[in-house]
């Protein structure tokens, strides 16, 4: 059961993401419109990894996917969201129909790595085809109107976004509390239980894969939209990495946790590019120490052990 | 000329195919023993070529620089295995994955601290440094000739260690059976750290190899990791005599995809579509046959089905 | 009268080791057949055969006439096989009465399962709560199900299986770990269950096997060496030999 207490947290917290544009100038709310997004794709990453107990490395494909989408709608002269959006997340879903369905033949370790094998062909692909820009990528020319309004305003925009994020929250919430989220659940827990008991894996897996990969794909648009601008390095193995580590720092199977994961990570990010340009020698060694010396993740620290058992 | 085309193809693949293998042999083995999944393998294959490269430009000899490249590499693996792999193995695959994730994160940042983003540059040995006739009409790189020969070498070694010798016994004990090993009073922890060196070192080999015939830069080892990843799988995870089928495999059809593709295409398509095409189509070869294998046996190309 | 599930030759090695051995083996619609046999003879093996969790190298199975040797698992679930297990599989994190939801829900059709909340549905809820009640475990209905004792393990494990309402119920040693009030509640519990579906019983409890069974196999090395009423297994002068010993004389 999702708890008093975890509800609150997620409604705090959306509460302040709603209220930077009004304190913050156009900077800080763009860096926090960046952690909504990478919040939303991370969502999409942890109904994957964390409620389907399918270990993908290879959502930045997805993400790619969304974003490059945007882009070549948005060349094609498509450039309302009410179009590129929903398009986006087809895409997305589309491929994660196929890439879910061969990869989810194995199970372990194997799935780990033909995720990202499939994810990294992609990355070949995009970054070696003209009409995408190959390793160049493409610009946008401006921003997605949302049913004919500019969007060109970062408050608008942010505001899109955050509403979004609030939809894609309570449609995740709603999934993982329905029978449907339930028997996902027991494929994690305990997949040879739920075959005898009558449950077929591609039924509920594969949904649940496409589903988040959906998600993510969404996060893609968005990000295109906010950068006007996508590269070959959005579908790039170390975005899956990142995604991965956003949800562990965050905390997996909290609705809360990849928003503060992404909000920590995006954060990190900013403060040690400011003690020196090779900030990653310090990050990657802070990431091994975390996983080997942490635990739940920052969601984790939030939600009491009563809240545990699902009743 | 036909061919002389496709002997010269087949022998490039022959060529990827024990770079391959060397990557590959380490990481099933390490996964199949430790149950360990190391997305940082690909560190140890840069790590040689920067190593060997530097060394060999100021020593001008190439052996030294091979020498040196393979035991920074074992040494550094070690190291790894010892204070940051250990604590990992009874942890579950996605701490495997995010551990090793930002142990890449950095040495590919330390290396381009030391080497400042510039690729060194390697020339092969002397002796090898010319082309051979294999056949009339057809010159190939006596370098790349030696690299499969290397390969060749190292997979017979490797089979005569695991056949023949008390660490190769243990060693095949151990994928079958862990308690068993450390039951015959077998100090398992120095073990696994053998065999984490034997897998830097056969990774290490293959980077100074490729030193002189690809770009030594950040990044690297990522790029065939992933291949290796390929080979893995359809080599069955665990089994290194089925990564060597599936190297072999993956190599031959990466370089045929490569070199038939742009002649295959043009006979459909206009050449400005197909000079766009080719190169994409191209690398996604090993990934469709990767596909293929899955639909046809997931549980790769030697294992043999399990209920 | 037809078998509900009947095995030909059925045979499963895994290298040199033989684990059943051209086992012919059937059970009539709401009997209790009891499989008995030293440790190590087969016995889970077989079970893990006949639900599909293992599949056989050769030999046939016939499920109400219809041959499903090479059905996975979830279809012979669906066909109306259901089987609990030696070490109980739970689904640890959940609730107790989810655990039983779950195989509720196993049985609906895939669309249900968007839309309302799990915890809130009477139609999962309601029939869960049931078999807890039969089982005896109502009033753990909301705990996680791995804070379980051992022997409410057990328990859990019957309500799951039976919530699949089977035709078949294989059950695995479902009295082990349980106390001697649990034990007998749970054997009668058995016993009506004959009336709504057959059982094939592994349990080592002999006086329980003797009391409840209509028959009685015995796997020896993966062989069947015998297969009766109690009373004959109970004076067969093989099965003595093999595996009962003087436990036979002391049963009731």
């Amino acid at each position: 059961m999702i708890a008093g207490r975890e509800r609150i947290s997620v409604l705090l917290a959306l509460g302040l993401f709603a209220l930077v544009p009004f304190y913050g100038d156009s900077f800080y709310t763009a860096l926090a419109a960046k952690m909504m997004i990478f919040g939303l794709a991370a969502l999409g990453v942890d109904v994957v990894v964390g409620w389907g107990g399918m270990i993908s490395f290879g959502h930045a494909a997805f993400f790619g996917l969304g974003a490059y989408t945007v882009a070549v709608l948005s060349q094609a002269g498509l450039g309302d969201a009410l179009i590129t959006w929903p398009a986006a997340m087809l895409v997305a879903a589309l491929f994660a129909a196929v890439i879910g369905a061969l990869s989810l033949k194995t199970r372990g370790a194997s799935f780990i790595m033909l995720t990202l094998a499939f994810a990294q062909m992609l990355f070949y692909i995009v970054s070696s085809l003209p009409a995408l820009g190959s390793s160049d990528g493409l610009g946008l020319a401006k921003r997605n109107t949302l049913a004919g309004m500019t969007l060109d305003d970062i408050r608008r925009f942010y505001y899109a976004v955050l509403l979004l994020l609030v939809g894609a929250l309570a449609l995740t919430r709603h999934l993982a509390r329905s029978p449907f989220g339930r028997a996902v659940d027991g494929f994690r827990q305990n997949e040879p239980r739920m075959r005898a008991l009558g449950y077929r894996a591609d039924s509920y897996l594969l949904p649940c894969f496409i589903y988040g990969s959906a998600l993510t794909g969404l996060a893609g648009a968005l990000a295109s939209n906010q950068m006007l601008f996508v590269a070959p390095d959005m579908l790039h193995w170390i975005t899956s990495g990142t995604f991965l580590v956003i949800i562990v720092l965050g905390g997996q199977r909290t609705l809360l946790g990849p928003l503060l994961g992404a909000a920590a990570l995006i954060l990190l990010e900013e403060v040690l590019a400011e003690i020196t340009e090779h900030w990653m020698m310090i990050l990657g060694p802070l990431l091994i120490a975390i996983i080997l010396f942490g635990s739940r993740g920052i969601a984790g620290l939030l939600r009491t052990e009563s809240d545990e058992p699902t009743a | 000329m036909t061919a002389a085309y496709l002997s010269a193809q087949l022998l490039n693949g022959l060529q990827l195919g024990v770079m391959l293998f060397l990557l590959a042999a380490g990481m099933t083995l390490i996964f199949g023993i430790m149950g360990l999944i190391n997305l940082a393998h690909g560190s140890f294959y840069m790590v040689g070529a920067y190593v060997a490269a530097t060394v060999a430009a100021r020593s001008g000899s190439f052996l030294i620089g091979l020498g040196a490249g393979i035991a920074v590499a074992v040494v550094l693996g070690i190291l790894v295995e010892v204070t940051v792999i250990r604590p990992l193995y009874r942890r579950d695959h996605l701490q495997h994955v995010l551990v090793t994730f930002g142990l890449i994160l950095f040495f590919n940042e330390t290396t381009r601290v030391i080497w400042g983003g510039v690729s060194p540059n390697m020339p092969p040995p002397a002796l090898l440094a010319g082309n051979v006739e294999i056949m009339p009409g057809l010159p190939y790189p006596a370098y790349r000739l030696a690299i499969s020969a290397v390969g060749g070498l190292v997979a017979v070694g490797l089979a005569l260690l695991m056949a023949k010798t008390r660490i190769g016994m243990l060693i095949r004990a151990g994928a079958a059976d862990r308690a068993m090993v450390s039951a015959l009073g077998v100090n398992i922890k120095w073990l696994y750290s053998l065999i984490f060196g034997l897998g830097a070192m056969l990774a290490a080999l293959a980077g100074v190899m490729a030193g002189p015939i690809l770009a030594i830069e950040v990044g690297m080892g990522e790029n065939i990791l992933i291949q290796a990843f390929v080979v893995v799988i359809l080599g069955g995870i665990g089994s290194v005599r089925g990564s060597f089928v599936a190297a072999l495999a993956v190599g031959m059809a990466d370089s045929l995809g490569r070199a038939f593709l742009p002649l295959l295409l043009s006979q459909f398509f206009k050449p400005t579509t197909v000079s766009a095409l080719a190169p994409a189509m191209a690398s996604t070869v090993i990934y469709v046959l990767m596909a293929v294998v899955l639909l046809w046996r997931p549980q790769g190309i030697l294992v043999r089905r399990r209920a | 009268m037809n078998p509900l599930l009947e095995t030909r030759e059925l045979r499963k090695s895994y290298g040199a080791l033989v684990v059943t051995d051209a086992v012919a083996f059937d059970i009539l619609p709401n009997e209790i057949h009891a499989l008995i046999g030293p440790n190590g003879a087969g016995k889970s093996s077989f079970l893990a055969q006949l639900a599909g969790d293992v599949l056989s190298d050769s030999g046939r199975i016939l499920f109400e006439e219809r041959d499903i040797t090479d059905e996975p698992a979830e279809r012979r679930a669906h066909l109306g096989i259901a089987r609990s297990y030696q070490i109980a599989r739970l689904f640890e994190e959940m609730s107790v009465r989810a655990n039983v939801a779950l195989a509720v829900q196993a049985c609906s059709p895939w669309a249900r399962a968007l839309g309302r909340p799990a915890a809130g549905r009477a139609e999962l809820i309601e029939p869960a709560d049931a078999q807890l009640e039969r089982v005896g475990l109502a009033d753990r209905a909301r705990a996680p199900a791995g804070s379980l004792a051992h022997g409410e393990r057990r328990k859990l494990e019957l309500a799951m299986a039976m919530a699949a309402k089977p035709r078949l119920l294989l059950l695995d040693e479902p009295l082990a770990g349980m106390g001697v009030d649990e034990s007998h509640a749970t054997i009668a519990l058995l016993d009506r269950l004959r009336a709504e579906c057959a059982i094939v019983l592994v349990e080592h409890d002999v006086n329980a096997v003797f009391g409840l069974s209509d028959r009685i196999s015995v796997l020896v090395h993966g062989r069947l060496i015998a297969s009766g009423p109690p009373a004959a297994i109970r004076a067969d002068a093989a099965v003595r030999q093999a595996y009962l010993g003087d436990l036979a004389q002391e049963a009731p």
